[in-house]
């Protein structure tokens, strides 16, 4: 469960980037999180996962204060952000198990896992290489697979279907629906308005740093017109 | 030819980083530029020092030593230069796949791109060789057409050794060709390189001290003879070692000419020119010749070797083991420095070249040197050696000064970029990631200071061994401070927008703190040495050793309190 009470955030003075958010991603739920560039999106999930200070209100992650706690907070989470191009230098194996160390995974399970999600992302032929040599989608998948190692119970996931051919993506969406299945949570950002629509159980929208809707797709419907798509409707909401 | 010419201007263009030397807007000088300043810093020190050694030649009478001297040195340096460019321009340069899909002959392409890596080696020369020879001629009232030739002749020189270094340079990369792993290739390859272009060096140098050894010297002179005959005896040591040093620059021709041609301007200096001038002819010939058969060839296969799928299976029982995960995060960060070949020899080899040669010339010359002094001095003056602090700050002045060539941590941050964020939000506290992040500077400054405490233990065997623990101890905790000092700074100031990983390390500014730091460091020690001069050596030992103790707990009470607050920074 991630709970956002009154988060706000300000890069400047009297200038809210975030304002007074409050949001609560339930245990079971997959949680999409839409609105246009530069709406606070990033400063958002930059904030949720303790990257970015939180200037007044807090976040909890299972109950744990990122701010008080982060440490207890962060172990609970697995994070995707929108670059992959992380640890270039080190083979996809090393990576993984770099990740698993960090995450303190144990060596059976980590074997386990590791061959699991990399055949089914179809990167384990490739573990033994730099992932400087893999592609962009190699490198979303490799990171994915890392934050599916350690099998956190909150997901937290920025634009994780970028680069990814539709295969991959296709995995990735029964990958998140399996897990909210479990019990446990998902929230991810994103710009593809039909995968939000189709796959998420609620959607969040933010416009310039304010939540101006959270609820699902036949609540928004209900609210603010029947019969248009979530385009549509993402366009009336953030204009007006 | 035209082709040529505007493939050399495209490449050049796109090879220098001018942004922050010119001013984009004015196209003039800009003086707000860190880099400016630092290469002003540089041109004016480069003057002072060379300036000061020119008059004690002068004063000692030996002006012609230094055009030996010079020689040997410009020669050090840009074969040592090549050694690094012909790896970065000439064969893994990023932009040479671009230039492959064009219709332009090897030949060309490998002309073009060692006019650029020429370039950069005369832009070094114009701030260290030029001024430095300057100076000689105006000191030593040289003729008018002395600076020109002084100009042409550096260029000649640069370009003959330079070549000389690519064409072995070609054969090696191919000899080579069995280590598959690009990285391991690039850092073997300068390796041996070094070995085949220095060890020559090293041999002529130490046969060439040899022969000192055996030239015959003077009787030594009772200590009750008159001052004129010590004199005497003086310049004939001073002349054997100018004698060492021709002796030593004769087996490079170049040199050699070189300093026929600037030691006494006339007719002759134009025939020497021209021979090296045709020298230069020939080793170009030659090279391009061979390039021409290879070159697109090597470079095909280097960007070959960085494709290459390995297809090997993964054994995942042998490599996921478990294991701390400080540890592990420990690992990581020496991995990521040993597995760039950038990041390896700008940090980690060049410190231990250093002190190879460091240890190298003082323990073959300084014998000598000890030597020739206590047959030329009246009185044994090494017998007459004490320790006191000040000879104990020197030492540790010239730690913190090797300390400098080092900025692992400087760049700990830096060198992830963007994805530096990942230290954010993994669950590790930010006091031990600070930690764990200067380990491998803390590592690479301890080596420095065990070489150079072997060194000075091996040299005077005078100073007592708890000194020496003494002054590893002060060493160290000086090691803690710089080391913390420069996260410090890489924190507060990360530069996260590096496009690659050279220009991490060329446009940090934040390396102008690095050498703030030093001076200010090196004027601490020295003030020690003079507030504490009426005092014992061991009373001033331990108040410096208590003071730095002080410190370093400072910034650990800092640290574990405020270590939120300097990862800040990164987002």
């Amino acid at each position: 469960m991630i709970d956002l009470i009154n988060v706000s955030k300000a890069y400047r003075e009297n200038l809210n980037v975030v304002e007074n958010i409050n949001v609560r991603i339930n245990d079971g739920e997959i949680f999409g999180f839409i609105g246009p560039n530069g709406a606070g999106k990033t400063t958002t999930i930059k904030m949720m996962t303790g990257i970015l200070d939180i200037d007044e209100g807090n976040i909890l992650i299972d109950n744990k204060s990122i701010k008080k706690n982060p440490v207890q907070a962060k172990k609970r989470f697995g994070f995707v952000p929108d670059d992959p191009n992380i640890f270039l230098k080190l083979t996809g194996i090393e990576y993984l198990n770099f990740i698993a160390d960090i995450y303190e995974v144990n060596e059976k399970e980590r074997i386990d896992r590791i061959e699991k999600i990399t055949k089914e992302f179809e990167i384990y032929a490739a573990l033994e290489e730099k992932i400087e040599s893999y592609s962009h989608g190699m490198r979303q998948k490799i990171i994915i697979s890392g934050v599916l190692l350690h099998n956190p119970q909150n997901w937290i996931l920025d634009e994780p279907l970028t680069g990814l051919d539709p295969k991959s993506s296709f995995k990735l969406k029964n990958m998140m629906k399996e897990h909210a299945k479990n019990g446990k949570c998902v929230f991810f950002s994103t710009h593809v308005l039909e995968v939000a629509e189709r796959l998420c159980d609620r959607i969040g929208i933010i416009n310039k740093g304010k939540i101006i809707f959270v609820g699902t797709y036949e609540e928004m419907k209900k609210r603010f017109g029947n019969g248009a798509s979530l385009e549509e409707l993402f366009i009336e909401i953030t204009e007006n | 030819m035209k082709k040529t010419i505007n493939l050399l201007k495209t490449m050049l263009k796109t090879s220098y980083d001018m942004s922050g030397i010119i001013d984009s807007d004015t196209k003039k000088l800009n003086k707000k530029s860190i880099k400016v300043w630092l290469i002003g810093i540089v041109f004016i020190i480069v003057i002072y020092l060379s300036y000061m050694f020119i008059n004690l030649l002068k004063e000692i009478g030996a002006p012609e030593i230094f055009l030996e001297l010079f020689f040997m040195l410009l020669q050090i340096l840009v074969m040592f230069q090549t050694i690094l460019l012909v790896i970065s321009t000439l064969y893994f340069s990023k932009d040479v796949e671009n230039y492959l899909s064009l219709p332009i002959t090897s030949r060309k392409l490998l002309i073009t791109k060692f006019s650029v890596m020429m370039s950069i080696i005369f832009g070094s020369e114009i701030i260290i060789a030029l001024p430095v020879i300057f100076i000689y001629g105006v000191r030593t009232l040289q003729n008018i057409l002395f600076y020109p030739l002084a100009v042409i002749l550096i260029a000649l020189v640069s370009i003959f050794l330079s070549t000389i270094v690519c064409i072995v340079m070609i054969f090696v990369m191919k000899i080579f060709r069995f280590i598959k792993n690009k990285y391991l290739y690039q850092n073997v390859i300068i390796l041996m390189m070094t070995i085949i272009v220095f060890i020559p060096l090293t041999n002529v140098l130490n046969s060439s001290i040899n022969n000192l050894d055996n030239i015959e010297m003077p009787e030594q002179q009772s200590y009750n003879e008159d001052n004129a005959q010590d004199e005497k005896q003086a310049l004939e040591e001073l002349s054997t070692m100018v004698q060492t040093i021709r002796h030593s620059n004769k087996y490079f021709i170049v040199t050699e000419i070189g300093v026929k041609a600037l030691s006494n301007i006339n007719y002759k200096s134009i025939i020497y020119v021209l021979e090296i001038l045709v020298l230069d002819l020939l080793t170009l010939t030659v090279f391009f010749t061979i390039g021409k058969f290879t070159y697109i060839k090597d470079i095909l296969w280097n960007l070959s070797l960085f494709n290459k799928k390995k297809n090997k299976k993964v054994k995942l029982y042998k490599k996921c083991k478990f294991k701390n995960n400080k540890y592990s995060y420990l690992i990581n960060e020496i991995k990521l420095i040993m597995k760039s070949s950038t990041y390896f020899i700008h940090y980690i080899y060049n410190i231990l070249i250093l002190l190879i040669v460091i240890t190298v010339i003082v323990t073959t010359l300084f014998p000598i040197i000890v030597q020739s002094i206590k047959e030329t001095m009246e009185e044994d003056i090494f017998s007459m050696f004490t320790f006191g602090f000040t000879q104990f700050s020197l030492i540790i002045g010239i730690i913190q000064v090797i300390f400098t060539l080092s900025s692992l941590s400087l760049t700990a941050i830096s060198r992830y970029g963007k994805n530096a964020i990942f230290f954010k939000y993994i669950p590790m506290k930010f006091n031990t990631q600070f930690r764990l992040k200067n380990i491998p500077q803390l590592t690479i400054n301890t080596i420095i200071i065990l070489v150079i405490l072997g060194i000075v233990h091996h040299l005077i065997p005078a100073i007592n061994n708890l000194y020496i623990l003494l002054m590893f101890i002060v060493a160290m905790l000086l090691n803690i401070i710089n080391s913390n000092i420069l996260l410090f700074i890489d924190l507060q100031r990360p530069r996260l927008n590096y496009q690659n990983e050279i220009t991490v390390i060329k446009q940090n500014d934040n390396k102008l703190f690095q050498y703030i730091l030093t001076v200010v460091m090196c004027f601490i020690i020295w003030y020690f040495s003079q507030i504490t001069e009426k005092l014992s050596l061991n009373i001033s030992i331990l108040i410096e050793i208590i003071v730095l103790s002080i410190v370093v707990i400072g910034m650990e009470i800092f640290i574990n309190k405020k270590s939120n607050k300097l990862f800040k920074k990164i987002i």
